[in-house]
């Protein structure tokens, strides 16, 4: 999941829609915090990204773990 | 699990999994105007005095028995039946998210059981991650944002308080999810994950949920305020000194599990939005936003901005985040050599069990200091100060 990750800025990254997603992700966190990010969370994110009504973006911050 | 999750009031969900299990997890940050060398001396009684106060650990009862009736106000009103009853003061609901209470909860959408878990436990921490810390100032990041919350000097000492609705919440989210289980069959909602059972934002089963909810809201944040006022008298009886004159008001109370109907630019036009925030912290323009560190860490006082209103829905984090599971923390660590390393960093922390220290080590969770840079500087919740326990009362 994370090699999907596309780096905006020092701090943003942005996960872009597929498949069913609605829209797009965005997490925030320095390389370290990105790098320590399970890929399984940004499962979750792309999940969340998947329902009815979502508006852009739906946002992993910087102490995101898996888990609901 | 640290995220944001926004829904078009109109034709969106919302979703009980979505906000958790402990709904209003949060913060609540009460300012002294004591000095950490002056409670040094007596921190060992000033912790055990809270250890009686507050009624800590999984399941506690606390010294409030609510009737039907006094419940009812409770999840109505809010911290307004608090102040009514002598926990707390008006300005207290000055200093909070929502006034301590949210418009339009019913209990009549709360089920008998959620009722029976909460009458016992109002005024009670419970466990897990839940804690009172007193915390000495180390850093002031905003000279100006903090004068206004009343922190002025390191080593000024502040105390947080950390949890939520207890069973109450709980049995909400739970009888919530069943119901949504079956909502989401009912309107032929296609979910990945059944953690994220929901419903039609306007459907019966959506407002129900939204209207009970906001019954465990309130009674988290009326928990919270109850406890401040045992957390005050508490420092009367040690320090012999009034509140007022210890200048112990509430510097900010804030949830971190919760959904809120607000209003947010979407594609450059205003519209109504359902915003899920789950381990997450509201970052408005101007408002403080408390983020907690794990145990034995720092905690930081940010603030909202206007960049946090068009990137986050107005959202920063909420804490350290775990990088560990807390069963995975419980077989690597020891609760007894936790309190010992937290005791030769000069902290003292006491507990129920030992178990729950192992379970909240340090290091089952990521270094605060990166989680902070991070949303500072993306410029979402900029550092206005930075605290670091000197004694910690866990579940």
């Amino acid at each position: 999941m994370k090699k999907k990750l596309k780096q905006i800025n020092d701090y943003e990254w942005i996960l872009p829609k597929e498949g069913k997603m609605n829209v797009d992700g965005l997490l925030i966190g320095n390389k370290a915090i990105i790098d320590g990010f399970e890929d399984d969370m940004i499962a979750q994110l792309a999940n969340v990204a998947q329902l009815p009504g979502v508006l852009e973006p739906v946002v992993a911050l910087s102490d995101a773990h898996f888990g609901y | 699990m640290g995220s944001v999750a926004a829904f078009d009031a109109k034709d969106g969900v919302i979703s009980a999994g979505l906000c958790g299990f402990d709904i209003n997890c949060g913060i609540n940050s009460i300012r002294t105007n004591l000095k950490a060398e002056e409670i040094n001396a007596k921190m060992n009684e000033l912790v055990t005095e809270l250890f009686k106060a507050i009624p800590c650990g999984v399941g506690s009862k606390g010294k409030l028995r609510l009737d039907d009736k006094q419940l009812d106000e409770v999840m109505i009103k809010g911290c307004k039946w608090a102040v009514e009853n002598g926990y707390g003061v008006k300005e207290d609901l000055d200093s909070m998210e929502e006034g301590g209470c949210m418009e339009g909860a019913d209990p009549s959408k709360v089920s008998d059981l959620a009722k029976k878990r909460g009458k016992p436990q109002l005024g009670t921490l419970g466990a897990g991650n839940h804690f009172l810390e007193i915390q000495k100032v180390t850093d002031i990041y905003d000279k100006q944002f903090a004068t206004k919350l009343g922190i002025k000097e390191k080593d000024q000492v502040l105390i947080m308080l950390h949890c939520g609705s207890r069973g109450f919440g709980h049995q909400i989210a739970s009888d919530y999810l069943r119901i949504q289980e079956q909502a989401v069959k009912k309107y032929n909602i296609d979910i990945p994950d059944r953690q994220l059972a929901c419903s039609p934002i306007n459907s019966k089963e959506g407002q129900d949920y939204f209207a009970a909810m906001k019954c465990a809201v309130n009674y988290s944040f009326t928990n919270r305020l109850v406890m401040t006022q045992w957390i005050r008298e508490t420092f009367e009886r040690v320090f012999k000194k009034t509140w007022q004159e210890m200048d112990m008001h509430t510097v900010y109370g804030l949830c971190h599990n919760v959904v809120k109907l607000e209003e947010h630019t979407v594609n450059g036009k205003k519209q109504e939005v359902y915003v899920h925030r789950k381990g997450a912290t509201r970052a408005f323009p101007g408002i403080p936003a408390l983020i907690a560190g794990s145990m034995g860490t720092a905690s930081f006082i940010c603030k909202g901005t206007e960049y946090a209103m068009k990137r986050t829905f107005g959202s920063s984090c909420h804490g350290a985040g775990r990088s560990m599971s807390r069963n995975e923390a419980i077989r690597t660590f020891s609760g007894e050599d936790i309190r010992k390393q937290l005791g030769k960093q000069g902290i003292i922390a006491k507990s129920t069990s030992a178990e729950v220290l192992a379970e909240e080590a340090p290091k089952a969770y990521k270094d605060v200091s990166e989680v902070i840079e991070s949303v500072d500087k993306a410029g979402i919740s900029p550092k206005v100060v930075r605290v670091e326990p000197i004694g910690v009362l866990k579940g």
